[in-house]
């Protein structure tokens, strides 16, 4: 009975587990993957964000992480109407301390960005800049849209040409189900021979 | 057997099933929860939206009632020549409303002046206008679309307005005369009725279903089916409650269908047949358009096509609309006739031509034209650019200086550029 119990509560726990794992994930900033669209969040406004690599992958369309080094295309496109008549600034800076940005000095901005878009209202409602990122390194997007009353700031690291890290609990979870899956089949109690 | 043992070791494996469900569903209420808005059309294939039916001139008036109070949904539809291959014809059409659950009651549909209320077939090339009257039922904000269903190809959703409901619902009455003279409230009439009918064939359902769980299951039977044939599974028992579960079906039937006869003697049948609504009359078209290339800037969210047009009529005419999809891409021309109260989310300003100037009886233009704006990737129209058949469809809208509009439905092969910033 031990045994059927074991393997039950297993089975039951690594399921939860799994299920948790199917919430969308933000560990980039203001951007995420929600609903197979990259969103950047910014205060109550969204942004549809696509990085694009034009040179080596074509129209192929990326979020978060740029995978290599090379001109790179990003646009950004408005999901709400209400953006559109906002100015908005775009900045991209060096992490060099690789904490997302957060202990740069703001006022001192200048040293370390690496393109700036001047505030702007863009019509259209899309917002499209092109750089080279000529070394692989952590870089953070900070895109900044003025309401009339407030500016509201949105800021997302991202690295460029680095290996893409496994997530650590991504890690556990796989872990987790190859141990379930070995308790099952393992230390299953061999089947009685004869009929019932 | 069930011994004490095996029953401890089930339910402790239900327990464990019971408690994964409940925190599964704590975990999705706690890490899932987000704003849930209507836009189920943008998940349609862009070659439906784009080249099936072309909606154009849509009006919801008025976009705020109370309940009871009555809403119009008018417009125009064209049947674009350049329909896909891989979508069903429409040889049976349905016309339609798109609405999260029933907010209003479709009191009327009118299709070129005749009331629509079954399908029929409508003409590729040919244009249509639409009428639908509703009531206001459910109190709220809602994203009403029209709609056509087509056999085979499903239903095609046009462009959407939010509309409001103020009031109660409970204050929703919807009365009709009958031919008896009686009104009644179809909104509440025969509900205890309806409700016994559900219940009773549903009980009688689940005993058919008990019985044959109880003696014994699905899946014993069907293995003794399979090694031993059915005699073993012939019961005197299953053949007299069979033939008791025949005879009670067909009382009830008969009986209900008597019980309905003697309290509405005077009725009328669903209507069914096909609807035959004749396009509207074509109008003489002094336009040509011959669209030669097109090219989307993927980055810069921008559809570039290069076209051919011909005035062959008597006054100077200027580009001044292309929708598609319900999105309309207009210029200063096409502001001037826009109307105001077209959903401002489906409005785009970024039309652009490389020669701004009228083009003139008799003359044959090659026009560079550029649609500009997020609303491609917003409403997830470039998504054509992933398909076998990566074409791109629409309406262009031209006026001459009377004020007078043709409209032509243009289409063509697109090809994704990167246009270097």
């Amino acid at each position: 009975m031990s045994l059927q119990l074991i393997k039950s509560a297993t089975a039951c726990l690594v399921l939860t587990t799994a299920m948790t794992f199917s919430a969308q994930v933000q560990a980039h900033g203001g951007l995420s993957l929600a609903d197979d669209v990259c969103k950047l969040t910014i205060g109550p406004f969204t942004m549809h964000f696509t990085g694009y690599q034009p040179d080596s992958t074509q129209e192929k369309e990326f979020c978060e992480d740029i995978p290599a080094t090379g001109r790179t295309v990003v646009a950004l496109d408005y999901i709400e109407e209400a953006l559109r008549p906002m100015p908005t600034e775009i900045r991209v800076i060096r992490d060099a301390a690789g904490d997302g940005g957060l202990t740069v000095d703001e006022k001192n901005l200048g040293p370390i960005t690496v393109l700036h878009l001047p505030p702007k209202v863009y019509n259209n409602g899309s917002i499209t800049f092109e750089h080279n990122f000529s070394q692989p390194g952590k870089f953070v997007g900070l895109v900044t849209i003025n309401d009339g009353e407030k500016e509201v700031l949105s800021r997302f690291p991202f690295a460029v040409g680095e290996p893409k890290k496994t997530s650590p609990a991504l890690m556990g979870g796989i872990a987790a189900v190859i141990g379930a899956v070995a308790v099952f089949f393992f230390l299953r109690r061999p089947r009685k021979t004869g009929s019932a | 057997m069930m011994n004490a043992k095996n029953f401890l070791k089930m339910g402790v494996i239900g327990l464990n099933g019971l408690a994964t469900l409940a925190l599964t569903f704590a975990l999705t209420l706690v890490l899932d929860v987000g704003t849930v808005a209507a836009h189920g059309e943008r998940s349609q294939e862009p070659f439906l939206r784009m080249r099936t039916i072309q909606w154009y001139d849509m009006k919801w008036a008025p976009v705020t009632t109370k309940v009871n109070d009555i809403a119009t949904m008018t417009g125009k539809f064209h049947l674009a020549e350049d329909w896909p291959r891989a979508v069903g014809k429409p040889t049976r059409a349905f016309f339609n409303v798109g609405s999260p659950s029933p907010v209003f009651v479709r009191l009327s549909t009118k299709l070129n002046g005749e009331p629509t209320y079954i399908s029929g077939p409508l003409e590729i090339g040919r244009d249509y206008e639409f009428e639908v009257r509703l009531k206001a039922r459910i109190p709220g904000r809602h994203h009403m679309h029209a709609m056509v269903n087509i056999k085979d190809a499903g239903p095609i959703a046009g462009p959407a307005s939010w509309m409001n409901i103020t009031g109660s619902w409970d204050d929703f009455t919807n009365p009709m005369k009958l031919l008896t003279g009686e009104t009644v409230d179809l909104e509440t009439f025969n509900f205890s009725n309806g409700i016994f009918w559900h219940v009773l064939w549903l009980g009688m359902g689940c005993f058919w279903i008990a019985i044959f769980c109880a003696r014994p299951m699905f899946l014993p039977r069907s293995r003794v089916l399979l090694a031993y044939g059915d005699e073993l599974l012939l019961d005197p028992f299953d053949k007299k409650m069979g033939a008791i579960m025949m005879v009670l079906t067909f009382a009830i039937v008969w009986g209900g269908y008597r019980y309905t006869e003697t309290k509405h003697p005077y009725t009328v049948p669903i209507q069914a047949g096909e609807s035959k609504v004749t396009p509207m009359p074509v109008k003489p078209n002094p336009i040509a358009i011959k669209v030669m290339d097109a090219n989307y800037d993927v980055p810069g969210r921008a559809l570039r096509v290069t076209m051919n047009i011909t005035n062959s009529g008597d006054r100077p005419i200027r580009i001044g609309e292309f929708t598609t999809a319900g999105v309309r891409f207009i210029n200063r021309v096409g502001l001037r006739y826009l109307d105001r109260n077209y959903p401002r989310e489906l409005i785009a300003t970024g039309l652009s031509l490389d020669n701004e100037t009228p083009i003139q009886p008799g003359e044959t233009r090659l026009v560079n034209m550029e649609a500009k704006d997020a609303l491609w990737e917003v409403q997830r129209l470039m998504a054509l650019l992933g398909d076998p058949e990566s074409r791109f469809g629409g309406l262009l809208m031209t006026w001459d200086d009377t004020g007078d509009r043709n409209v032509n439905s243009i289409a063509g092969a697109v090809i994704p550029v990167f246009t270097k910033l």
